[in-house]
């Protein structure tokens, strides 16, 4: 039994109303950053010292989690899982859509977004922003490449070069996006080349939860059939990435709790950083891991969809409160111009900076998320992205599997 | 296959194909103007000159700030300390706290020859003179503060709200970083003293020496071959143009 | 297939069609314009006598010497004060006396950017008020300009830079210098 795809029909009143809840999100979102243009970043909650805040958490999570989420197309193609083939359309529309929307946060954040074609004109081949920029759109091009050799039968011959091209990109799209923080030798949160894989093994997990959390719900908003086959095969692969950022978690802490010259910064993640401690224990690691891999594998709840619909959602959620704790927390801690002194200024110097993340800037990262929900609700309708059925007899009788 | 599907495709290709071929040529256009060419004419930044400036902080009093307040005046700076007001040179106060020793000096952009705000900054506007003066070209900012990220000595600052009032010779606007520039508007109109020095040395402290490191007979160059000095992190090896003396 | 068709290429069709007949009404009236009726921009140049460059060159031209000058300014170390293109000779030749600004309503540049409606971005950053420091360069007493350089030599430089040569004096008609009182 062959599996089709099918366009959504998208007729009801339902449809138009989540798309048109996608796009007001959009349209608030970039109310917000006309207001951040009219203003200044006065009206942000952003400062000469911690100089990116709730935009690019949510900018950079979706980024991150925008490679992420090809990977299911990924090994399908890459590696040749049969298994996974008729979940890769989605994945790599998924992965357009999340670096679409975190593309635009970034943008509008921007002080001068209004130049942001400069960009475009004026490169700095040194800078690893610009490297980012090529991988950015070398990414979009490979992910429609890659989706129009799944989709067509006359250039489905090229579907695993274009899915191989995809796949390396993906690597090294995520590779720059760590390298960002990667490559900074002033601030003792990064300077580590740790944070590239680090980055990738992220991706691999916020994309996989994004994925599964889409999947899930057009499934059960379309009212279409999905086995707990598919359900559990990524499930468990979702709780294999989430131990795997736990582990790359768990080094970066030892390297730094080795360090003596690293332990003020240590001390301030782990112990006594306030919104940062709590966000990182709370939120990083509890919420956003242990309970996760709890639901999944848990003999009580593993064979529960909603369990599984849960851990997503807490994956997701621990996610951002990683970028929070990496992106913000890393600069909240003051530089140190000379290392084991006590320093004081009119600038800031040597105290702990804070940082209260204000309106405007948290409902512009929410429209990039509006931007994500309309690419996706938008494109689902009008070409053939989802599988009729995904129920256990379909999956089995294509593939033979269990 | 209907008519759609091929119309569909003919549309997809030829969009991706005009962006293709408009976007590729113009960005090398760009770079290649962007890259901008050596010009020999008298009067203009040489790179027979490099700024550098040293700061004695022997001399440095604890608590004055007419450095400051000069700085503020020649760029028209507010001189207000909101965490979101810029701050292009701040008086930091150290103290190691097992001795109880301390000392007092000025922070400012310290111009290095490698610096990382020009590295990673993506569209070139962060970048270094020949004569080792580090600016912004506000023109090609797009204000996505990596700099700010990337600067070890904290030295740059964002323009968070619409400016208005700013001096002719000191164009400042909303959106962009900017930093200390080594008083470059006097050094172009041919002057050799920044507004800091100017200010240190009217509060008689003398603790401020500027001048061209690459002349052997600068008094600058004099004071360093005589006296043991040291750049801000010296283990980055950025080669600051600001060193320090007393640190 | 059927429903692409009905639900969404049909309607950005009809949005395409009506774009274009917008388009195509503005190109006719843009047309119209050698016409006595068309209002033209009023611009006081206020201090009189000869600019720079004469002007018909200076109303094709000015931004290409303004970003001449940024570059040779910023990057180059150009003295700012003594380039008679640069910015600030500019302002402190055509503020208008009444509210020392150019792009107050009715001043010399937001005169003519209001009528063909493009912004002007210079003064969010460049003050449009005159310089406190008198600028050793001024327009009247010096043609050739404080730093020596013969009236097209700049631009002679600015081609080389840029190295896309052109015609910077065609296409300018009487139509162009409508309007101007000096």
């Amino acid at each position: 039994m062959q599996i089709e795809f099918r366009e959504l029909d998208g007729k009801s009143n339902a449809y138009y109303g989540l798309l048109g809840g996608w796009v007001a999100l959009v349209l608030i979102g970039l109310f917000s950053a006309f207001q951040m243009e009219h203003y200044g970043h006065i009206i942000t909650g952003m400062n000469n010292q911690v100089v990116w805040g709730m935009p690019h958490v949510f900018a950079v999570f979706m980024i991150v989690a925008a490679s992420g989420a090809l990977n299911v197309a990924s090994i399908a193609t890459v590696f040749g899982k049969k298994f996974y083939k008729p979940l890769a359309p989605l994945s790599a529309l998924l992965a357009i859509a999340l670096l679409a929307g975190g593309l635009t946060v970034l943008m509008l954040d921007l002080g001068r977004s209004d130049r942001v074609i400069v960009a475009m004109t004026h490169y700095n081949f040194k800078s690893v922003f610009a490297w980012n920029v090529f991988l950015y759109t070398g990414f979009f091009g490979f992910a429609a490449l890659y989706i129009w050799t799944m989709m067509d039968r006359n250039v489905n011959r090229f579907n695993k070069p274009a899915g191989f091209g995809a796949f390396i990109w993906r690597l090294m799209l995520t590779t720059g996006t760590g390298s960002i923080f990667g490559f900074l030798v002033a601030r003792q949160a990064y300077d580590s080349a740790l944070l590239a894989p680090m980055f990738i093994v992220m991706s691999f997990s916020y994309g996989l939860a994004v994925y599964l959390l889409v999947l899930m719900l057009a499934y059960r908003w379309s009212k279409r059939l999905i086995g707990d086959v598919v359900i559990t095969r990524l499930k468990n692969l979702l709780g294999v990435f989430v131990a795997a950022v736990m582990y790359f978690v768990l080094v970066y802490h030892l390297t730094n709790l080795y360090f003596t010259k690293q332990h003020d910064f240590e001390r301030f993640i782990l112990l006594d950083g306030g919104i940062y401690t709590l966000l990182f224990w709370g939120g990083q690691i509890v919420l956003g891991s242990v309970l996760p891999l709890i639901l999944l594998y848990a003999p009580a709840t593993r064979k529960s969809v909603s369990a599984t619909f849960a851990a997503c959602l807490l994956v997701v959620l621990g996610g951002l409160a990683q970028m929070y704790v990496t992106i913000i927390g890393g600069q909240a801690f003051p530089l140190q111009l000379f290392p084991g002194m006590v320093e004081t200024s009119s600038f800031y110097d040597g105290v702990i900076h804070p940082y209260t993340p204000s309106l405007v800037e948290i409902l512009l990262g929410l429209g990039g998320v509006g931007v994500v929900g309309a690419i996706v609700v938008f494109a689902v309708k009008l070409f053939r992205f989802l599988p009729e059925s995904l129920d256990n007899s379909v999956i089995d009788a294509h593939h033979n599997v269990h | 296959m209907s008519d759609i599907d091929n119309y569909r495709r003919r549309f997809m290709t030829g969009v991706v194909g005009v962006a293709a071929t408009v976007s590729l040529p113009a960005g090398l256009l760009f770079w290649q103007t962007a890259e901008g060419k050596s010009n020999d004419d008298t009067g203009l930044a040489s790179a027979k000159t490099r700024w550098g400036m040293l700061i004695d902080t022997t001399k440095c009093a604890t608590g004055c700030d007419a450095c400051v307040r000069g700085c503020d005046k020649e760029n028209g700076l507010s001189g207000n300390t909101s965490p979101t007001s810029p701050q292009w040179i701040r008086k930091v106060q150290v103290s190691n706290p097992s001795t109880g020793n301390g000392f007092s000096l000025p922070m400012m952009c310290q111009h290095c020859e490698e610096p990382p705000c020009v590295d990673v900054c993506p569209t070139g506007a962060s970048f270094k003179r020949v004569d080792g003066i580090v600016l912004v070209d506000r023109h090609i900012c797009i204000g996505c503060r990596y700099c700010m990220m990337a600067c070890p000595y904290k030295a740059r600052s964002f323009i968070h709200h619409p400016e208005t009032d700013q001096l002719a010779e000191v164009p400042r606007g909303q959106g962009c970083v900017e930093s200390c520039t080594f008083c470059v508007q006097r050094i172009d109109e041919g002057k050799t003293t920044t507004a800091c020095q100017d200010a240190c040395n009217a509060e008689g402290h003398q603790a401020i020496y500027f001048g061209d490191l690459k002349d052997p007979n600068s008094e600058i160059s004099k004071q360093l071959a005589q006296y043991s000095s040291q750049e801000v992190l010296p283990n980055l090896d950025l080669h600051t143009g600001v060193r320090y003396q007393g640190i | 297939m059927k429903k692409l068709l009905t639900e969404w290429l049909k309607p950005a069709a009809w949005g395409t069609l009506i774009l274009m007949c917008a388009m195509s009404m503005g190109h006719a009236a843009e047309n119209t314009q050698n016409t006595s009726d068309v209002p033209q921009p009023n611009v006081t140049a206020i201090k009189g006598g000869k600019c720079v460059e004469n002007t018909e060159f200076m109303r094709k031209n000015h931004m290409k010497l303004l970003m001449h000058h940024r570059i040779t300014a910023v990057h180059k170390g150009d003295n700012q004060l003594a380039d008679k293109y640069s910015i600030i000779n500019c302002v402190n030749c055509h503020a208008n006396p009444k509210d020392h600004s150019v792009v107050g309503p009715g001043d010399f540049c937001q005169s003519c950017h209001a009528y063909a409606a493009v912004k002007i971005t210079c003064f969010e950053c460049h003050s449009s008020k005159p310089s406190a420091t008198p600028s050793p360069f001024h327009a009247t007493t010096s043609m050739v300009g404080a730093t020596g350089k013969d009236p097209h030599a700049t631009m002679v430089h600015y081609l080389a830079y840029h190295e896309h040569p052109q015609n910077l004096n065609s296409g300018l008609s009487a139509k162009d210098l409508a309007g101007v009182t000096q």
